[in-house]
């Protein structure tokens, strides 16, 4: 018999011995863990989220975050919003520098407060602001990161070695980071984020004051870092562009609020085609006219007015309101939504993503 | 394959155990303060006061080297536990209060103005693991001119003398390490908490060292305003006599009681050990 056909046995005889159980009247929370175990061995168990937050508010003087819930799980997700919608606390809070007021968040399963040292050993920090151990060459200072997070030191060196080439830092890496520029120390902190291989990658403004080639080099190195498959990233990011290059699904939160969450993909993929219309005339009731018939509109600017038909609805529809209301539609294209749509339409609403 | 071609993968290998992670911060952090060769010749200083003692134990032990050197025999000082603390524990004490003041300030201050404790603290160390890791390279530089030569004189004159002395002597081996120890330890803690509250080096130097002296003259100004040894307590010289007093065994050194310094240094590594506890965070809270 081969390895196989030994392995099939063995996994149809497990099968069996778990049905068999099942019907001996054991209890629910029995059943569960043998689930459990069955779906652990067949390796079809359920994978934690990458993030998950359970009612997390988070108050200084005042409430920053205001119960959010959502349950978080592409391979690269973009966190976006206004100044002051709460993105850098949402993430300090994540890294368990900020303790919520209320409720829970989890990191690929595990409690971020009660967990703590767990999870940081399985995440890679790149900050926004400059962040460095002031003296020392580029490559001890990846070292040193590297035996912080548990590796070895001659394995940390090895380490730092690798990723300072893969980051494209290789010839400046016996160089202080004093000496660098600003797109090197961008580098050597992603470098430093990603020495020990960490399992999720939180990247603060990651572009932050690049030049466009240090920018576009910088992105590949996220898109690659996403696509090997072992690391998911989160990205807080003021550029949309960066997010829209990058990242999966996006998370935008607004007044401390989740104002929508999507898989960027699915949106692209989905025929969600809108009408572009420039106007010129009485917008507050030609607006009304379009809600009243079941349209979802957005206001770009002045003037410009964004609208998803319903099937019911014809260009001709439009024509014949336009008229009643004497609105001039002098322009009017079909287009789909990028990220800076969804951005804008989840600024404009006043709607919260409730879990 | 070459190095630069490897592409980006996770680390599978083996991960060092959790208490082994302060020793990174204490081995990085020796290892820049080592570098530098001010520091080494401080340190070489540091130990002179140490070999002038084997000297003169040597020298009191040794009747032929005194004849040539025609030293008369009862011009050398006794031996004892008020010999030890003298010329032995009070210059050591004061070197490490030097080192600190050096060293100190240069082991926390970096990391704040350089944004570095949102990288340490991201990874999986605690705040006391910081700290300690810092703590303990104090600690061992401090123990390097204090306690340790101290232990070794001791040891040393007990072997130039007869057996007698050292079972008579023999409570001066935990002095100096109890002495020392407490001082380093509560220096360091206070150094590094009035770095944690001074980004900028050169300033925390001089902030540790203007409060431990403008305490020193406020305590005397009062002690000698109420005449009463209390003011003494805000002198933490004063507070080192006592206890080199109340750990050797000897009189004459300090009117302030030996419970009261120990009390001082109590509190004085409590509250630093509070400060640094708020300062040290991942994140700069902008008030």
């Amino acid at each position: 018999m081969d390895v196989t056909a030994k392995h099939l046995k063995k996994e149809k005889s497990t099968k069996e011995n778990f049905s068999e159980e099942r019907t001996s009247g054991n209890s629910n929370k029995e059943i569960e863990k043998e689930n459990e175990q069955q779906s652990k061995f067949l390796g079809t168990e359920k994978k934690p989220a990458v993030i998950e937050l359970d009612n997390l508010s988070v108050s200084f003087a005042k409430p920053v975050l205001n119960q959010l819930s959502a349950k978080v799980d592409g391979r690269c997700i973009g966190l976006l919003g206004p100044n002051g919608a709460g993105k850098t606390t949402l993430l300090n809070t994540l890294l368990g520098f900020t303790r919520p007021s209320e409720g829970t968040a989890r990191i690929l399963g595990h409690d971020v407060f009660k967990q703590k040292k767990q999870v940081h050993g399985l995440i890679g920090y790149m900050p926004e602001r400059d962040s460095f151990i002031s003296g020392m060459t580029g490559i001890r200072f990846v070292r040193m990161m590297a035996e912080l997070s548990g590796l070895s030191p001659r394995d940390a060196l090895e380490r730092a070695h690798e990723v300072y080439f893969y980051v494209g830092l290789g010839e400046a890496r016996y160089r202080t980071l004093d000496s660098y520029s600003l797109g090197m120390k961008q580098l050597a902190k992603l470098a430093q984020a990603i020495v020990h291989g960490p399992k999720l990658l939180f990247l603060d403004e990651p572009t932050n004051g690049l030049d466009p080639p240090a920018r576009a080099r910088m992105l590949n190195l996220i898109r690659e870092i996403r696509d090997s498959g072992n690391t998911r990233i989160i990205i807080a990011s003021h550029l949309l562009q960066d997010v829209e290059s990058c990242c999966d699904e996006v998370l935008v939160l607004k007044k401390g609020k989740i104002a929508t969450y999507c898989n960027l993909e699915e949106e692209r993929r989905s025929n969600r085609k809108f009408l572009l219309m420039q106007i010129r005339g009485d917008e507050e009731n030609f607006v009304k006219g379009l809600r009243e018939w079941g349209c979802e509109v957005a206001r770009p600017s002045r003037r410009h007015i964004k609208a998803v038909l319903p099937e019911d609805i014809s260009i001709h529809h439009l024509y014949a309101l336009a008229q009643e209301l004497s609105v001039q539609i002098r322009q009017l294209d079909y287009k789909r939504d990028s990220l800076e749509d969804i951005f804008f339409r989840a600024m404009e609403s006043d709607e919260v993503l409730k879990p | 394959m070459a190095i630069f071609q490897k592409a980006y993968c996770n680390y599978t290998g083996e991960l060092s155990p959790a208490y082994a992670r302060p020793l990174v911060i204490f081995r990085y952090s020796l290892n820049s303060i080592l570098s530098s060769r001010i520091f080494l010749s401080f340190l070489v200083v540091c130990l002179l006061p140490s070999f002038i003692v084997m000297c003169v134990i040597y020298l009191h032990y040794n009747f032929d080297t005194l004849m040539q050197l025609q030293i008369p025999l009862n011009d050398l000082v006794i031996i004892d536990a008020e010999f030890f603390a003298n010329y032995m524990q009070r210059p050591q004490l004061f070197f490490v209060f030097v080192l600190i003041m050096f060293i100190g300030p240069k082991l926390i201050s970096p990391d704040f103005r350089n944004s570095a404790l949102s990288l340490y603290l991201s990874r999986p160390i605690s705040k006391t693991n910081y700290v300690f890791g810092k703590l303990l390279v104090l600690l061992c530089l401090g123990s390097l001119i204090s306690w340790v030569p101290g232990a070794l004189l001791i040891l040393f004159q007990a072997y130039m003398a007869d057996g007698a002395w050292f079972s008579n002597n023999f409570h001066l081996l935990f002095a100096t390490m109890m002495t020392s120890l407490i001082w380093i330890i509560s220096m360091s803690m206070m150094s590094l908490a009035i770095s944690a509250c001074v980004k900028w080096a050169p300033v925390a130097g001089l902030a540790f060292f203007g409060i431990v002296f403008v305490g020193s003259g406020f305590g005397a100004l009062v002690s000698e305003l109420f005449e009463t040894w209390h003011g003494k307590l805000f002198s933490l010289f004063d507070s080192q006599d006592a206890l080199i007093q109340m750990s050797y065994r000897i009189n004459g050194f300090s009117i302030v009681p030996g419970d009261a310094a120990l009390m001082v240094f109590a509190a004085v590594t409590g509250i630093s050990t509070l400060i640094l506890y708020r300062r040290i965070r991942g994140l700069e809270v902008v008030s």
